[in-house]
C-alpha cells in the first residue's frame, strides 16, 4: 500500500508537470502604457505537421527568439493530420483572444484548391510572413540521363510513362507534376511520402525525380555530400543566394517557379491591435536578432525573411489564386 | 570523435543523473497507461532546448527507453498495455500475474527487456550501414506484401475462436478507413467533421479498447463481487528477478529470434513498434513444443515480446540516423530535436556529427542499465499494486486514460473516441471477441492501403509486379505458408480435443 501511495503521488505529479509545461515560465509582460495588454497569458503556436519538418522549425526557432521578445511562453504543438487541414481547422475555430496562432505555409493555399479545406487565407486574419525557402530542387539519382529539367522532360517525352515523378496530394510537388505534365512532360506521376521517405525511395530505384529543399538532399550531393544524386533546377523564381551555381528552372525554358512561404495567422475577429503587436515582434526577431539569422541558415541555409500583415495578406492572395487555378485538376487527379 | 561522444555521456555526471531521471520518468510514463513515451519527450523537449546537444538528445533516448520498457508494468498487471509495443506482453504477463507470479512476470519481461536493447545496440553499432541499406531496399510493393505476412498474425493471435478473430481484425481494418484515403486524400466516414480528417489516434484505439472497457466491467461486476475475490494471492518475496537461470537458459533461441524480428521491423519505418510484439509472440508460439501453454501464463510469450519491442528502439534508430526517417511519433519527436541541434540525419551523420551519434550509444546503454537497476528496485513496488482495490485503482486510471487521450494532440476529440472505442472494447468483450487482432489490423490498415495504392501507381496497375520483386515474392510466399501452417495447427488442436472428449 506504500509503495500503491508513492505512484499515485508520483502519477499526480507527473499530471501536474504536464498541466504546467502549459503555463509555466512567464516572463514579466513588458506592456507599456496605451499598448494592447497581450500577452496576458502563455501563446499557442499551431504547427499542422509534425516535429522535424521545414515549418516546424521555422515555427520553432522563430518562438524561440520571439517569446523572450514578448515576455511570455510560446508552446509550439504539433497538430498534424489530414495535409495540414486538421491544424487549420482548429485554429479556425478557436477563440480569437490572442492566445492561439496558426504557423503554416504555402499548403494552406493547396488545401483549399485541393478541396481537403473548403477555405483559403481568408478565414484567418493573417499576422505576418514569418520566413521563405530557398525554394525546391528538382532531385533525381546522380546517373540518370538528364542534367537539367529541359533536358528531363525530352527524356520522358522519348520514353513516356517510364519515368515515376513523386508527388503528394495538397503539397507544392503536386503543383510541380501539374505544371510539368501541362508542359509536356510524360511523367508517370505516384504518390511519394514524406521528403525523408521520397529520398530513400529515390536512393533504392522506387521513384526516379522528386522535389526537395535544399536540407533534406544536401549530404547526398556531389559537393556537399557524398554523390549519390543531382539537381536538374531550382524551383525558386531567382537563384539562390545560398547556392548561386544552380540554375532556375526558368532559365532553362520551363515556366515552372514557386515560393515556399511561411506564415503566421489569427483566428478571424481576433483584436487587430494584437495582431499587429505580434506582427511587430517578429519582425523585430527576424530582421534584427543575429542569432536567428544564424539558426535558419544553419538548419535549412535560408535568410531572414518577413512580411508585414498588408504585405502578407498580397503574398497569400496570390499563392492562392495561383493555386486555385489548378483546383479543377487537382480534385480530379493527374492523369 | 568515439571516445569524445562517449565521453560527453559517460563521463560526465550531469548527463548521468539526467539520463537517470529520463528514464526514471520514461518508465512512470509507461507503466501509467495513457500516458506515452511520446508525451515524456514532448514534455521534455523544451527542457533540452537549452543543454548541449549530446546531452538533450540523452536525455530524450533515455526517456524513449524507459517509455517502452515501462510499458510492461500495466500489461502485466492490469491486463493494459501502455503502448501498442506491449500488446502481447498482455497475453501470457497477465495470466501469469494471475497465477500469483507476479513478480516472476515482471522479473523476465524486465531482464529480456534490457537484453533487447542492449543486442539492438549491437545491431545498430556495428551493422547499421547494411541494415539501412536493406531499409532502401523496401519500395511500396515489400511493404505491402509483409502488412499481408502480418495479418496472417491474426490466426496465431487467435487461435481461440478463430472466426471472432478474423472478424475483430476486419474491424480494425474498417476503423483504419476512416480519415483521409492516402495518396489522393478523399474524405472517408468524416461526416463533415474536421475532428475525423485525421481518422482515430492508435492510442485512443488501444486505450480504449483495452484500459477503458476493463475499468467499465470492473464497474459492471463490481457489486457482484465478494470482498476478497478479485485480489490474487501474490509472491511478495522475490529473489533476484524470480526466476532461476535453468529458465533463463531455455529462452536464449527464443531471445535470439525475437531480437533478430525486432530490428528487422524496427529499421521498417511505420511497422516497427506495434507490430514487432506481436509478429514475435506468434512466432514463438508456432516454433514453440508447446504452443497450446501459450495464452497460459509461460515465460515464453513474455520474453518474445519484451525483447522484439525494446530490439525495435535499436531498429528504428537506423533508419532515423541515416535517412532521417522517423519510424512512430515518439522517434519523430527525436528527429526534431536532432534538427534543432543542428543535426542533419543522412549518410554523413557519422562524419558530420559524429559525436552526436556516439553519445546516442552511450546514452542507449546507460539508459538501459538504469532501466534495468530501477525496475529491479521497483519490482518489488509495483507487484504491490495489486492490492490496491479496483475502486481506488481504476478511476485513477480512468483519469489518467483521458488525460492521456487529450495530451495526444490537444484536442477533447480525442478523448470522446477513447470513451467510445472504450465502448466498442466492452461490447467485443462481453462477445469474447480477442482483441489483439483489432489493433494489428488497424495498425497495419493504413500502412497497407498506402502502400498498396503506391505500388498500383508505380506499376500503373499490374499486380503482377508483387509477385516478380523478389523480396515482395517472399513475402507473399510466407503468407500463404504462414497462413496453411497456422491453420493446420488450429485443425489438429481441435482434432486432438475431439479425441480426448471422447
Amino acid at each position: 500500500m506504500h509503495f500503491g501511495k508513492k505512484l499515485v503521488t508520483t502519477a499526480l505529479t507527473a499530471v501536474l508537470a504536464v498541466t504546467l509545461a502549459g503555463c509555466g515560465g512567464g516572463n514579466k509582460p513588458a506592456a507599456k502604457k496605451g499598448d494592447v495588454k497581450w500577452p496576458k497569458k502563455p501563446i499557442t503556436f499551431v504547427v499542422p505537421w509534425s516535429a522535424g519538418g521545414d515549418t516546424d522549425f521555422f515555427t520553432r526557432t522563430l518562438s524561440k527568439y520571439l517569446s523572450k521578445e514578448l515576455g511570455q511562453t510560446i508552446n509550439v504543438v504539433n497538430t498534424v493530420g489530414g495535409g495540414g487541414s486538421v491544424a487549420s481547422n482548429k485554429v479556425k475555430d478557436s477563440k480569437p483572444d490572442g492566445s492561439t496562432f496558426l504557423c503554416f505555409d504555402t499548403a494552406l493555399a493547396l488545401n483549399h484548391s485541393c478541396g481537403i479545406a473548403n477555405f483559403g487565407y481568408d478565414a484567418f486574419s493573417p499576422v505576418a510572413m514569418m520566413g521563405k525557402n530557398t525554394g525546391e530542387y528538382v532531385v533525381v539519382r546522380s546517373d540518370f540521363p538528364a542534367n537539367t529539367l529541359a533536358e528531363l522532360i525530352k527524356y520522358t517525352q522519348e520514353h513516356p510513362n517510364e519515368v515515376k515523378l513523386a508527388a503528394n496530394t495538397g503539397a507544392t510537388s503536386y503543383y510541380v507534376a501539374v505544371k510539368l505534365q501541362e508542359l509536356g512532360a510524360k511523367f508517370n506521376v505516384v504518390n511519394g511520402g514524406s521528403s525523408s521517405v521520397r529520398v530513400a525511395s529515390l536512393l533504392g530505384k522506387h521513384i526516379d525525380v522528386s522535389t526537395h529543399t535544399m536540407g533534406v538532399i544536401k549530404q547526398y550531393l556531389p559537393k556537399t555530400g557524398n554523390g549519390s544524386l543531382k539537381i536538374l533546377a531550382c524551383l525558386a523564381p531567382t537563384r539562390s543566394e545560398a547556392f548561386p551555381d544552380i540554375p532556375t528552372a526558368k532559365e532553362q525554358g520551363v515556366d515552372l517557379s514557386y515560393d515556399m512561404t511561411y506564415n503566421i495567422l489569427a483566428p478571424k475577429g481576433t483584436d487587430p491591435a494584437i495582431v499587429a503587436k505580434l506582427s511587430k515582434a517578429v519582425g523585430k526577431v527576424i530582421n534584427e536578432n543575429p542569432d536567428y539569422a544564424k539558426d535558419i541558415m544553419a538548419g535549412y541555409s535560408a535568410k531572414p525573411f518577413y512580411q508585414d500583415t498588408e504585405e502578407t495578406i498580397k503574398t497569400l492572395k496570390a499563392e492562392d489564386d495561383l493555386y486555385m487555378k489548378y483546383s479543377d485538376v487537382f480534385k480530379k487527379g493527374i492523369k | 570523435m568515439l571516445a569524445e561522444g562517449l565521453a560527453s555521456v559517460l563521463m560526465n555526471p550531469i548527463c548521468i543523473v539526467w539520463v537517470f531521471i529520463g528514464t526514471l520518468v520514461g518508465i512512470i510514463f509507461g507503466c501509467i497507461p495513457g500516458l506515452t513515451a511520446t508525451m515524456a519527450i514532448a514534455m521534455f523537449l523544451p527542457v533540452t532546448y537549452n543543454m548541449a546537444a549530446t546531452q538533450g538528445i540523452s536525455v530524450l533516448m533515455a526517456l524513449y527507453i524507459g517509455g517502452i520498457s515501462g510499458g510492461l508494468i500495466s500489461a502485466i498487471l492490469l491486463n493494459i498495455p501502455g503502448t501498442p509495443a506491449s500488446i502481447a506482453t498482455c497475453l501470457d504477463g497477465h495470466p501469469l500475474a494471475a497465477k500469483g507470479q507476479a513478480g516472476k512476470a515482471l522479473g523476465v519481461g524486465i531482464v529480456f527487456s534490457f537484453l533487447g536493447t542492449m543486442i539492438s545496440l549491437l545491431a545498430l553499432v556495428l551493422i547499421s550501414p547494411p541494415l539501412a541499406s536493406i531499409a532502401i531496399k523496401f519500395g511500396p510493393f515489400e511493404y505491402f506484401s509483409i502488412t499481408i505476412f502480418s495479418l496472417t498474425l491474426i490466426i496465431t493471435l487467435s487461435s481461440q475462436n478463430l472466426v471472432k478473430g478474423i472478424m475483430t481484425g476486419i474491424l480494425g481494418l474498417v476503423f483504419a478507413t476512416v480519415g483521409l484515403a492516402p495518396v489522393d486524400s478523399v474524405q472517408r466516414f468524416t461526416f463533415g467533421n474536421p475532428n475525423l480528417n485525421n481518422g482515430f489516434d492508435i492510442l485512443t484505439v488501444l486505450v480504449g479498447v483495452f484500459a477503458i472497457s476493463e475499468i467499465i466491467l470492473a464497474a459492471e461486476t463490481a457489486h457482484a463481487k465478494k470482498k476478497d475475490e478479485g485480489t490474487v494471492l501474490t509472491d511478495f518475496t522475490i529473489h533476484g528477478f524470480g526466476f532461476s537461470l535453468v529458465e533463463f537458459k531455455t529462452q536464449i533461441v527464443n531471445m535470439l529470434r525475437s531480437s533478430f524480428i525486432g530490428i528487422l521491423l524496427g529499421i521498417l519505418p511505420g511497422i516497427g513498434s506495434g507490430t514487432s510484439n506481436m509478429l514475435s509472440y506468434s512466432v514463438a508460439k508456432s516454433q514453440s513444443k508447446h504452443p497450446e501453454k501459450f495464452g497460459t501464463g509461460i515465460i515464453d510469450g513474455i520474453v518474445a515480446s519484451e525483447t522484439a519491442n525494446n530490439a525495435t528502439i535499436g531498429g528504428t534508430i537506423i533508419p532515423l540516423l541515416t535517412l532521417g526517417i522517423p519510424g512512430d511519433s515518439t522517434s519523430a519527436l527525436l528527429l526534431g530535436a536532432l534538427i534543432m541541434k543542428g543535426v542533419q540525419p543522412g549518410p554523413l551523420i557519422f562524419e558530420q556529427n559524429g559525436q552526436v551519434v556516439y553519445a546516442i550509444y552511450a546514452a542507449m546503454a546507460l539508459a538501459s542499465v538504469c532501466m534495468l537497476g530501477i525496475m529491479f528496485f521497483g519490482l518489488r513496488g509495483f507487484v504491490r499494486i495489486l492490492k490496491i482495490p479496483g475502486y481506488l485503482l481504476l478511476p485513477l486510471v480512468f483519469v489518467l486514460c483521458t488525460v492521456g487521450a487529450y495530451g495526444i494532440n490537444n484536442q477533447l476529440f480525442d478523448c470522446y473516441s477513447l470513451l467510445f472505442f472504450g465502448f466498442v472494447g466492452y461490447l467485443l468483450e462481453k462477445g469474447k471477441y480477442p482483441m489483439t487482432p483489432l489493433i494489428l489490423g488497424f495498425v497495419l490498415g493504413n500502412i497497407m492501403e498506402l502502400n498498396l495504392r503506391r505500388s498500383l501507381s508505380y506499376s500503373m496497375g499490374d499486380f503482377s509486379v508483387f509477385f516478380t520483386r523478389p523480396m515482395s515474392c517472399t513475402f507473399l510466399v510466407l503468407a500463404a505458408v504462414s497462413i496453411i501452417v497456422n491453420l493446420y495447427v488450429v485443425y489438429r488442436g481441435r482434432k486432438k480435443e475431439a479425441q480426448e472428449a471422447k
